[in-house]
């Protein structure tokens, strides 16, 4: 478990998400559209993928489905990043298969530990 | 409108028909006479008077049937109809009143009685089109308003959700450097980004706040519940306080002889929980802050109770409005938005399908007390995609 897979269109959250990950000890490859971190995560079989459900490109929803219904990809654990206040995409995103989720915010003191948590969960 | 109006006249005798005409002529009047009740109803259907006067005895059609079929007929069901006779007899007028009528004019007629009884219906029928007229144009600027006011809440909804995406980078870049991932902070490093950090965390709970009042109040008032144990959700509000109950040194209890598993929205609950637990600690000095819970069959109640300033007796109708604040002294300290406890009691009533009650003796403490359904049905669903 020590590849992490961020997909995020934003700049100012990839950079941040990285450092805190780096720190936790996970190398980092970054994707800033749906379309690209589909490629990567066939590409590169990361250990677990970080999906913004807020994207540019597609919906995050549409790219858990796509990794889902993908053999390569299928059993990689997806976190996905969320919105505070937003109930219902939430409970969409772990109907669609999720491993589970964090808010954003990000609390940089907690994250790694809620990644590992969720992690643990489904080996 | 014609200052006097046109009057249809509808009478199969001439005699009593040319008085009648000669009379509303002389008056000012415009008449249309007509002998014949069939062509009456042509004529009323194909151009409504303003008012029509009608014989009773006629022979094809009476004058209560013809009245009944006018009555039945859009264009002429709001045309008043006074009848015309010579009958007495209390059950005719009855009748002719069923029948749709207004009123009766009898035969041998006085000029200054059909004058009076015309002009007054008239004037009747002319300001009931004249109030309809008002009542449609005030439902159509209500209507109106109402729009834009929803249109307002969804523009502050959305405009505050892009508030966030720079606000998260605030927060997150603030919390990195603050854990000294990135090297080491003196004293006065410290100092600024902790200031930094709790403000960029008060701006985020302040923009969440008005995304969920606007949201509301645009109508989007989406539920999803889940289900979840009590304890484990009031332990997590009471998380929130620890920190600031301790440093103010006040005890925190809880008292429940059962624990419920509920179906509602956690979220929201949650929420309010964390609300009503802040006040409590943000206005209590000196004792504690308890939370009772209690199981109702239905329906659960969870009880906040402090021993802090309480509220007046003649504030208490103001808690639950928007941005009120009791007391200016309050205000300095408290440094909320003041739109706490009318977001918690929106989301008790629109989300939770519950209620929310206080009481409070000034300098003894409050209580506020929430009461909401154990389980609730979920409502369609709506994402941050579905935002204009």
């Amino acid at each position: 478990m020590n590849t992490a897979l961020m997909i995020e269109d934003n700049e100012d959250n990839r950079v941040s998400m990285a450092i805190l990950l780096e720190s936790g000890g996970y190398q980092v490859i970054e994707a800033e559209t749906g379309d690209a971190g589909y490629q990567k995560a066939v590409a590169e079989q990361p250990d677990f993928i970080l999906l913004d459900i807020q994207l540019s490109d597609m919906n995050g929803i549409e790219v858990l489905k796509r990794l889902r219904a993908d053999t390569r990809t299928r059993r990689i654990p997806v976190i996905a990043v969320t919105s505070y206040a937003m109930s219902g995409d939430r409970q969409r995103f772990l109907a669609a298969g999720c491993n589970g989720y964090i808010e954003k915010p990000i609390d940089p003191l907690r994250v790694i530990s809620q990644i590992r948590t969720i992690l643990e969960k489904k080996p | 409108m014609d200052p006097k109006g046109e009057i249809l006249v509808v009478d199969d005798t001439p005699e009593s028909l040319k008085l009648l005409v000669d009379l509303l002529m002389d008056e000012g009047y415009r008449v249309r006479p007509t002998m014949d009740p069939k062509l009456a109803l042509e004529s009323a259907l194909s151009n409504p008077p303003e008012l029509i006067l009608l014989d009773v005895r006629m022979p094809g059609m009476d004058g209560f049937e013809l009245c009944q079929r006018l009555k039945q007929a859009t264009c002429t069901e709001q045309v008043p109809i006074i009848f015309v006779s010579a009958l007495q007899e209390l059950h005719e007028r009855v009748r002719g009143f069923e029948a749709g009528g207004v009123d009766f004019i009898t035969k041998p007629i006085q000029r200054e009685e059909v004058l009076a009884r015309v002009s007054a219906q008239l004037e009747l029928s002319r300001m009931r089109q004249s109030l309809e007229k008002r009542s449609q144009e005030l439902a159509a600027a209500n209507q109106k308003l109402q729009d834009l006011d929803k249109l307002k809440s969804m523009f502050i909804a959305s405009v505050s959700h892009e508030l966030r995406t720079p606000l998260n980078a605030i927060i997150s870049f603030s919390g990195i450097l603050l854990r000294e991932i990135l090297g080491g902070l003196n004293e006065r490093q410290r100092d600024s980004l902790e200031r930094i950090d709790r403000a960029g965390k008060h701006l985020f709970s302040l923009i969440t706040d008005v995304i969920d009042i606007s949201k509301i109040e645009a109508g989007r008032s989406d539920v999803y519940p889940e289900t979840f144990a009590l304890q484990e959700l009031v332990d997590e509000a009471l998380n929130t306080i620890h920190p600031q109950a301790e440093t103010k040194g006040l005890t925190v209890t809880v008292s429940a002889v059962t624990w419920p598993v509920l179906h509602t929205d956690r979220r929201r609950l949650l929420q309010c929980l964390v609300n009503l637990l802040g006040n409590a600690v943000k206005f209590t000095e000196k004792g504690g802050v308890t939370v009772l819970v209690s199981d109702t069959g239905e329906a659960v109640a969870v009880a906040v109770r402090d021993t802090g300033i309480g509220i007046a007796e003649g504030d208490r109708s103001k808690l639950f409005k928007a941005f009120e604040r009791l007391d200016s002294h309050l205000r300095v300290k408290a440094g909320g938005t003041g739109l706490g406890l009318y977001l918690t009691r929106k989301l008790v009533t629109d989300f939770l399908h519950g209620e929310i009650s206080v009481m409070s003796s000034p300098g003894e403490g409050s209580t506020f007390c929430l009461t909401v359904p154990k389980v609730i049905e979920s409502t369609t669903s709506f994402s941050e995609g579905d935002l204009p």
